[in-house]
C-alpha cells in the first residue's frame, strides 16, 4: 500500500513536471511566433481598428496593400536586386572558394598554410574597417553600376568562412578516387571538376546557404554603396518605408512580411540543411 | 599525381584569383584605414596628415565616442546575459524532451534567418508608444505606470535593442548548445541517473562541462558581433535619442558618411578593429586555459 502510494505520487510529480516543461516551451514558442503573426495580421487589417486594438485578430483581409507595396512602392525591384546579387555572389564565392580550397587542401606547396592563415584572418577582422577605403577604391566602378561594385566586397567577405568549411571537408575525403582518375588519364583540372567537386556537394550546399544569407541580409555596405532607389537591395527597400511609418502602418508591415516570406519558404523546405549551414562555421570552429 | 600536385602554374591558377581579390578587399583597405586615421579628409580634396589629432580628440573631447564605447560594452554584456543562460536552459530542456523537441527547435531557430533590418522594423512596431504590442500588453495587465515610448526614452532605448536582438538570436545559440549536448552519449546520463544524481547535478557535472567548448564558441560569436553591432541599432533607434544608444560602428558610419569626416571615421574604425581582434584573442585564451584547469 505504502509503496503504491509513493509510486503514484512519483508518477504524479513526473506528470506535473512534464506539463510545466511543455507550458514553458509553448510560452517561449508563442513569444517567437506571435510577433511574426501580428505583423501579418497588421498588414491586412483596417488601420483604425488596428490602432484601437493592436492585439486583435484581422476583421478583414485586404491584400491590395501587398500589390501596392510591390509595384507602386517598388519593392519588387528591390527583391529582384537582392535575388540577383545574392545568387551571382553565391556562385562566385563557391567557384573561388572551391579552387582555393583545393589548392590549399590537396596541392603540395610550402606557402599553403600561410595563405590559409591569411584567408582565415578575414573571419576575425571586422569588415567595417574596410568600408571607407573600399567606398573610395570602388568609386570608379560604382559610377558604372553600384551593384557590380558592391558585389566585390560581398564576394570576398564570404570567402574566409567558405574556404574554412571547404578545406576541412576536402581534407576528410580520401585521395584514392582522384588517384584512380589520374591513372585513367584525367588531367588535374579534370579530376578536380569531375571527382572532387561532386564529392564536396554537401559542404558546397552549406556554403551556398551561409553565403546567400550573408548577402541577402547585409545592410551597412548597401547603405553606403546604393544610393539610388532603383539599385537598392531588399533591406534598404523596406527601410524606405520608415518615412511613411508615422502615418501609414499597413505598407510598412506588408513590406516586412514580404521580406520574411523567402526565408520562411526556404526554411520549410530545407530546414535541417539551413540549420546546419548557419551554424557550420561556428560549431566546427 | 605527385608531380601534378606540385605544379606551380596550376596552384597559381587555382588560388591566385581568390587570393588577389582578398588582398585587395581586406588587407589593403585595413592598411589604408590605418593611414587615413592620421589624416583629415573629406574625400573631395587630398587627405592632410595631422598625426594623433583624431585620436586625442576622440578620447578627450568627444562625449559621443565615450557613450558609444560604454554602450558597445553594455550591448555585449546584455546580449550575453540575455541569450547564453537562457539558450543553455532551453537546449537542456529540449535535449531531455521525448516528444516535439524538433518542432520547438525549428521554431526557436527561425528568427535568426530573417534580416536584422526586417526584425528591427518589426520591433519598432512592438515598441510603438500607441499601437505597439508591448504597451498594449502593459495596459491589459494594468501595469500602466511602466508604459513609455521605449525607443525614444534614453533610459530604455539600448535595453530595448538588446531585447530585440536576443529575441532573434537566442535560438541560434540554443542550436549550437544542442549540437554539443547531442554528442554526449545517452548512457552517461542514464548511468548517473541510476546512481541517484539530481537533474541539477547532472547539468552541473556532466552537461555543462561537456558543452563548455560550445559555450565558448557562442561567447566569442556574441562578443564579436556585439562590438560590430550596427544594423539593429541603426534601424531601431538610429543611435538616439540624442546619441543615448549610439555604438562604435554607428559613430564610424555617422562621422564618415553623414558628416564627411573620413579621417575621423577611420580613427573610430581602427579602434573598432583593435577592440574586436583583442577581445576575440583574449576570450580564446582565457577560455582555453580554463579548460586545461578543468
Amino acid at each position: 500500500m505504502n509503496t503504491n502510494r509513493t509510486f503514484t505520487s512519483h508518477y504524479l510529480r513526473v506528470r506535473i513536471k512534464t506539463l510545466v516543461v511543455y507550458a514553458f516551451l509553448i510560452v517561449v514558442g508563442v513569444t517567437v511566433i506571435y510577433p511574426l503573426l501580428w505583423t501579418v495580421f497588421g498588414s491586412v487589417r483596417d488601420e483604425k481598428l488596428f490602432a484601437l486594438n493592436p492585439w486583435g485578430l484581422p476583421e478583414q483581409i485586404d491584400l491590395r496593400v501587398y500589390w501596392e507595396v510591390l509595384t507602386e512602392h517598388g519593392l519588387a525591384r528591390n527583391m529582384l536586386n537582392s535575388l540577383v546579387m545574392s545568387s551571382v555572389g553565391v556562385v562566385c564565392i563557391i567557384v573561388l572558394a572551391l579552387t582555393s580550397s583545393y589548392a590549399i587542401a590537396r596541392m603540395r606547396w610550402k606557402l599553403a598554410p600561410l595563405v590559409m592563415a591569411v584567408f582565415i584572418s578575414g573571419i576575425t577582422i571586422p569588415v567595417h574597417s574596410t568600408l571607407i577605403p573600399l567606398y573610395v577604391l570602388l568609386r570608379p566602378l560604382s559610377k558604372i553600376d553600384e551593384r557590380v561594385a558592391l558585389m566585390i566586397p560581398y564576394i570576398v567577405f564570404g570567402l574566409p568562412t567558405a574556404i574554412f568549411i571547404l578545406t576541412n571537408y576536402m581534407k576528410s575525403i580520401s585521395l584514392s578516387l582522384e588517384e584512380a582518375a589520374v591513372m585513367e588519364g584525367c588531367s588535374l583540372i579534370q579530376s578536380f571538376a569531375l571527382v572532387v567537386v561532386p564529392m564536396t556537394t554537401p559542404a558546397i550546399a552549406t556554403v551556398a546557404i551561409f553565403s546567400f544569407m550573408g548577402i541577402w541580409n547585409e545592410l551597412m555596405f548597401a547603405l553606403v554603396f546604393l544610393q539610388r532607389q532603383i539599385v537598392m537591395t531588399l533591406p534598404l527597400g523596406i527601410l524606405r518605408f520608415t518615412g511613411l511609418y508615422t502615418t501609414q502602418w499597413q505598407p510598412t508591415l506588408a513590406a516586412i512580411v514580404l521580406a520574411m516570406i523567402p526565408s520562411l519558404i526556404l526554411y520549410s523546405i530545407l530546414q535541417e540543411k539551413i540549420i546546419g549551414g548557419m551554424t557550420a562555421g561556428s560549431v566546427k570552429g | 599525381m605527385d608531380k601534378m600536385l606540385k605544379n606551380p602554374y596550376t596552384i597559381a591558377l587555382f588560388v591566385g584569383p581568390a587570393f588577389l581579390l582578398f588582398l585587395f578587399v581586406i588587407p589593403l583597405p585595413v592598411i589604408q584605414t590605418l593611414y587615413y586615421s592620421f589624416t583629415e579628409w573629406n574625400v573631395i580634396s587630398d587627405p592632410t596628415f595631422v598625426g594623433f589629432k583624431n585620436y586625442i580628440q576622440l578620447i578627450t573631447r568627444d562625449p559621443n565616442f565615450l557613450t558609444a564605447v560604454s554602450n558597445t560594452f553594455l550591448f555585449a554584456i546584455g546580449s550575453f546575459l540575455l541569450q547564453i543562460p537562457f539558450a543553455f536552459f532551453v537546449a537542456n530542456i529540449l535535449n531531455n524532451l521525448k516528444k516535439m523537441a524538433g518542432l520547438f527547435r525549428s521554431i526557436f531557430f527561425f528568427p535568426c534567418l530573417l534580416s536584422a533590418t526586417a526584425v528591427s522594423l518589426l520591433w519598432r512596431f512592438i515598441y510603438h508608444p500607441n499601437i505597439g504590442l508591448l504597451n498594449a500588453a502593459l495596459h491589459a495587465l494594468s501595469l500602466d505606470r511602466f508604459v513609455t515610448s521605449w525607443l525614444s526614452n534614453p533610459h530604455t532605448a539600448l535595453g530595448a535593442v538588446i531585447v530585440a536582438v536576443s529575441w532573434q538570436w537566442f535560438g541560434y545559440h540554443m542550436v549550437i548548445f544542442m549540437t554539443g549536448m547531442s554528442s554526449i552519449p545517452k548512457e552517461l546520463f542514464e548511468s548517473v541517473t541510476l546512481e541517484g544524481a539530481s537533474s541539477w547535478q547532472t547539468v552541473r557535472y556532466i552537461t555543462y562541462p561537456l558543452v563548455k567548448p560550445f559555450i565558448r564558441v557562442s561567447t566569442i560569436l556574441i562578443t564579436a558581433s556585439s562590438i560590430k553591432a550596427f544594423d539593429s541599432i541603426y534601424v531601431l533607434t538610429g543611435g538616439g535619442p540624442n546619441n543615448a544608444s549610439t555604438v562604435l560602428a554607428l559613430q564610424m558610419y555617422n562621422r564618415a558618411f553623414r558628416q564627411m569626416k573620413y579621417g575621423y571615421g577611420s580613427t573610430i574604425s581602427v579602434l573598432l578593429m583593435i577592440t574586436t581582434v583583442a577581445f576575440v584573442l583574449i576570450l580564446q585564451k582565457i577560455m582555453r586555459s580554463e579548460e586545461v584547469v578543468y
